[in-house]
């Protein structure tokens, strides 16, 4: 995988570990999908495919798309450089935001404080 | 007075020459604004016209869904990708950042209800999938609205 490839995976965790991009879910639930500087839309997803064993294994993968929908990149967690966990967690806060799960486990623990 | 300008005519005409190239000046910069102003009204008047279209066309794919007319629903999602794009292209220069993304979240949107509506009609999906397509043709049709 290519430095700049990383680099941009490692700059779309940072930027989605606090909270600046709006990931937004989608028709399909495993992906969802941010644009960025009214230029790119970014998407994550979560797909199975088998390993060696022909065993069903969950893999996730990040693709940037430019202004004409075509894709540029596509990292996933197969990629050299790019940690498998660092790829999960990419894809679960995103999977978070978009569903704003913690505004609402805030709201539920309200209404339990409440019974 | 008559020997003061015929010594002086010179000088009279070039102040009067002044005087009048700033009063053209002035108008003529008025005239431009008043120009530029009519045309940011035509622009934006046709702007708000292609986004209503727009907003109709997502409310119908919504309501298509709903009934679970996936052709129509599918018909609906190609035409207003394509007029997303053109969206995007026309007005680029004249958008604000946040505008163009909302544009780019749209046609991602319908990229995946169309993915959606491609692989099985809507009767066949899940509760759930007939719940994430309602939820992402109602996304769409907000970000037209607003």
């Amino acid at each position: 995988m290519d430095a700049k490839a990383v680099q941009f995976f490692e700059e779309v965790l940072s930027k989605t570990r606090a909270g600046k991009l709006r990931w937004e879910p989608t028709a399909v639930e495993s992906d969802y999908i941010a644009a960025v500087g009214g230029q790119f839309t970014l998407s994550v997803a979560e797909y199975e495919r088998e390993n060696r064993y022909s065993q069903p294994i969950m893999q996730h993968s990040l693709t940037l798309k430019d202004q004409e929908g075509r894709t540029l990149t596509r990292v996933t967690d197969m990629d050299d450089g790019i940690a498998e966990a660092e790829m999960r967690e990419l894809y679960e806060t995103a999977r978070r935001q978009a569903l704003h799960v913690d505004e609402k486990i805030e709201s539920l623990l309200g209404a339990l404080s409440k019974l | 007075m008559i020997e003061f300008l015929a010594g002086n005519w010179g000088n009279v005409a070039s102040v009067a020459g002044l005087f009048f190239s700033i009063l053209a000046f002035v108008f003529s910069k008025r005239a431009s604004i008043a120009a530029r102003e009519a045309r940011n009204a035509t622009l934006l008047r046709s702007l708000g016209e292609e986004m209503n279209g727009a907003n109709r066309m997502a409310g119908e794919i919504s309501t298509y869904v709903a009934m679970e007319r996936g052709d129509m629903a599918l018909l609906r999602t190609s035409e207003l990708m394509n007029q997303t794009s053109y969206f995007m292209a026309r007005w680029d220069n004249r958008l604000s950042e946040g505008s163009k993304n909302n544009l780019l979240s749209v046609r991602e949107q319908l990229h995946f209800i169309h993915e959606v509506l491609t692989k099985s009609p809507v009767a066949d999906l899940s509760p759930k999938a007939k719940a994430q397509l309602a939820q992402a043709s109602q996304r769409v049709n907000a970000i037209f609205s607003e």
